[in-house]
């Protein structure tokens, strides 16, 4: 994208961002499986091509209420417009999960589960059960999924739209139930030191349940 | 006689600073340090009316060769 927006505006300072600066994010941060790479590079574009907070908000939040990978990337090639990727070309139908939270290994283990492992039925029809290829599969339609969303937000900022985004529920229960710095004691000791932790993540279901 | 020889003291001394002026020229010489222009983003002449819309297909097709390797020089997810 950033790419692309170099090539349209030669006199910007787009062609300055180095390319695959944000390789790094790759496998949620050099294969932590921390911070999702499409979460960390998105919101880096965002910032530098808005520079706006809430178009990063909406983003992370969508990320984690959404179920990935979608079958578009597959749609698209189907329809034989599409042929840079028939050797690695998406396929059809994969199992859906929603991540829950923008953690690598949250998202990629909830696919995995969703998918029945090595031994799922898709996993089997399409791969022969290897499931390093499957989730392969999943990431780059996860990838091809989350830029198109990362495009509409770009256009739509351009336009004049900021959006309102919205976080999980358990984020405002949270907050105001004390777990960690609203109103109440959860730990004196944690809030002492760290009084606003709980940022805007989903809490349940992926850190507490 | 006595009177003109240089005690050990004076005499390194006289040897540093003839050392510093040595190097004083290369020093004097060296161009004036010039303010690097500063890249701040975002960029607001790519903003408004001038904003030429992406294709989100295409740049989610991008994405997705970046990733399998099909395409390099991108980001990677």
């Amino acid at each position: 994208m950033l790419g692309q927006i170099a090539e349209n505006f030669p006199s910007s300072s787009y062609a300055a961002v180095p390319k695959g600066l944000f390789n790094y994010g790759g496998g949620g941060v050099n294969t932590w499986r921390n911070l999702c790479g499409v979460c960390n590079g998105g919101a880096a574009m965002l910032k530098i091509v808005t520079g706006n907070g809430n178009v990063i908000d909406e983003y992370l939040a969508w990320y984690e209420r959404t179920a990935f990978p979608s079958n578009a990337a597959y749609e698209d090639w189907a329809e034989g417009g599409w042929t840079a990727v028939d050797a690695k070309a998406p396929k059809d139908r994969a199992p859906m999960s929603v991540a829950k939270s923008l953690l690598c290994h949250s998202s990629h283990g909830r696919w995995l589960e969703a998918a029945g492992g090595a031994e799922g039925a898709w996993v089997t029809a399409e791969f022969a059960g290897d499931v390093k290829a499957a989730g392969s599969d999943r990431c780059s339609k996860l990838v091809y999924d989350c830029v198109y969303k990362l495009t509409e937000l770009v256009n739509d900022f351009m336009a004049g739209t900021i959006p309102e985004p919205v976080f999980d529920p358990s984020v405002d229960a949270c907050l105001t139930s004390g777990c960690h710095g609203g109103a109440g004691g959860y730990d004196q000791a944690i809030l002492d030191r760290a009084p606003h932790v709980a940022g805007k993540m989903k809490c349940d279901e992926s850190c507490h349940q | 006689m006595e009177n003109s020889k240089l005690s050990r003291r004076q005499f390194l001394g006289g040897t540093a600073a003839v050392a510093a002026a040595s190097v004083l020229p290369a020093v004097t010489s060296a161009a004036p340090a010039v303010a690097t222009p500063v890249t701040t983003y975002p960029d607001n002449s790519i903003q408004g009316a001038s904003w030429i819309p992406l294709d989100p297909a295409a740049m989610a097709r991008k994405g997705y060769e970046i990733i399998k390797g099909i395409t390099g020089g991108g980001q990677s997810g």
